[in-house]
């Protein structure tokens, strides 16, 4: 299999070899609940190179990354693998992502985190900071120069 | 055992799931004041470690978790990554590159950046492993000693990360696991060793993409534990107990059944047994009827 995308990309299994057995279907909660999310489907798209059309609905987004899929599968294909290929095809061809993932990129690059630090409310609705709790200030990556600049480098 | 081992907490409980920082800080100081072989130490120069974005930016994951393991190197430590997420990522990039001479080469080359190099001499536990194979059973039961407060039957969720893809090393066999259910065992309640949904997913990945989705997984879930008599439901992973825990009650209007389950760290449960105030372990934080279980801690 050529790989599509430039750069890293996690080892892509053979999709040619699916059995069309419906066993990553079958044990996958994200299809329990959701009537279009058919990771086989997924996989024969992929197979027939069917991509187009796959990478812009919506709902490949709606994988649980739960990896049973992976364990169940009898011929090695993956499932789960080759959905986080199609989504990041979708990211490198510069088509949109849930806004979620645009935020953490952002917050990643810019204090090392992927979230920004918050006051939490107890049960009395208390609210707290870390400081309040005794553990201090978030530590901030003793390197972020240099982080930023590799991160930059690689987004 | 002499290796040091570098506690690496993660962005989710570093910036808001703060009671899974402060139970495991409590309870690891505890038995590393006991036993001198025990050595764990805050990790330095912690940054993401890539798994939230995996599925977007591939390069930036391998190189945010590639850099946590050679931290760890240069100290010549072990890594424990106290997040399922955080292990998986850890985990999965170890095997990535140590299998790849290429893909090293690359990180190697980044790495130099910030001063770091990775040869692959670090070892990566996960919290469950850490408390069975290393702190062991055993040990638990001696610091625990005569304490008790009965018996509480216990649902022990290990969440996605921990055990799967399967092909990745392990630390318990991913079809059946068992160390979770001895480690409780060993604070002196009773594991429920096999329940309906006990390999499930939590539903917590879906929060971001499609919450209705994820509260329906988390629901599926919780009503197994429920099912099978469980007075409590345990975990390691921030994510998961944000999800069982503080989303129960949005879970639960969307569910057709009530759904109404204490769900709590391990490190907490185990630091009340072991005498400290709930709120140094952070139990005021999780939304989940707890007071169940904390009034059994009344005397
Ligand atoms: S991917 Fe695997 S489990 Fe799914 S249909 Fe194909 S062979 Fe069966
Ligand atoms: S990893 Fe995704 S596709 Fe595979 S079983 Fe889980 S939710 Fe379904």
């Amino acid at each position: 299999m050529t790989l599509i995308v430039e750069g890293y990309f996690p080892e892509l299994p053979n999709p040619n070899v699916c059995y069309n057995c419906f066993r990553c279907t079958s044990g996958c909660p994200s299809a329990f609940f959701i009537e279009e999310f058919r990771p086989h489907r997924f996989v024969a798209k992929f197979k027939w190179t069917e991509l187009e059309e796959i990478i812009s609905k919506e709902f490949i987004w709606d994988c649980s990354k739960c990896f049973k899929c992976i364990d169940l599968c009898p011929q090695e294909v993956s499932p789960a693998v080759v959905i986080e290929y199609l989504q990041i095809l979708v990211a490198k061809r510069g088509k949109p992502i849930p806004k979620a993932y645009e935020e953490m990129i952002k917050n990643i690059i810019e204090s090392g985190y992927a979230f920004p630090v918050q006051e939490v409310s107890d049960r009395d609705f208390e609210t707290f900071t870390r400081e309040d709790l005794g553990l201090g200030p978030l530590r901030k990556p003793s390197t972020i120069t240099q982080l930023r600049k590799i991160l930059v480098k690689l987004k | 055992m002499n290796r040091s081992i570098l506690v690496y907490v993660g962005c989710f409980s570093s910036t808001k799931q703060y009671a899974l920082e402060m139970s495991n800080r409590v309870v690891l100081e505890a038995f590393d004041s006991k036993y001198e072989e025990l050595h764990v130490m805050e990790f330095p120069n912690p940054a993401c470690c890539g798994h939230p974005i995996r599925s977007i930016k591939p390069e930036m994951w391998l190189y945010l978790a590639c850099r946590l393991l050679a931290i760890a190197e240069e100290r010549g430590s072990d890594l424990l990554p106290i997040c399922n997420g955080c292990y998986l990522s850890v985990k999965e990039a170890k095997t990535v590159i140590d299998s790849n001479p290429k893909y090293m080469a690359k990180i190697n080359d980044l790495l130099k950046e910030e001063g770091l190099k990775y040869t692959g001499k670090t070892r990566v536990y996960h919290t469950i492993e850490y408390f069975h194979d290393v702190i062991t059973p055993n040990r638990i039961r001696e610091l625990v000693g005569e304490r008790t407060v009965g018996t509480i039957n216990v649902a022990a969720h290990y969440g996605c990360h921990a055990l799967r893809p399967k092909h990745l090393p392990q630390f318990d066999n991913p079809k059946n696991p068992q160390k979770f259910e001895n480690i409780i065992d060993a604070i002196g309640f009773k594991s429920i060793r096999d329940y309906p949904m006990k390999l499930e997913c939590c539903g917590a990945p879906l929060m971001a993409p499609n919450p209705v989705l994820g509260l329906k997984v988390g629901g599926a879930k919780l009503s197994g534990a429920l099912k099978s008599g469980a007075d409590l439901m345990l975990t390691t992973c921030p994510y998961c107990l944000e999800m069982l825990d503080y989303r129960q009650e949005s879970i639960s209007s969307i569910s057709e059944i009530e759904i109404s389950m204490p769900v709590m760290y391990y490190q907490q449960i185990l630091g009340l047994v072991l005498g400290f105030d709930p709120r140094d372990l952070g139990l005021n934080f999780n939304m989940s009827p707890v007071e169940r279980i904390l009034e059994r801690f009344k005397k």
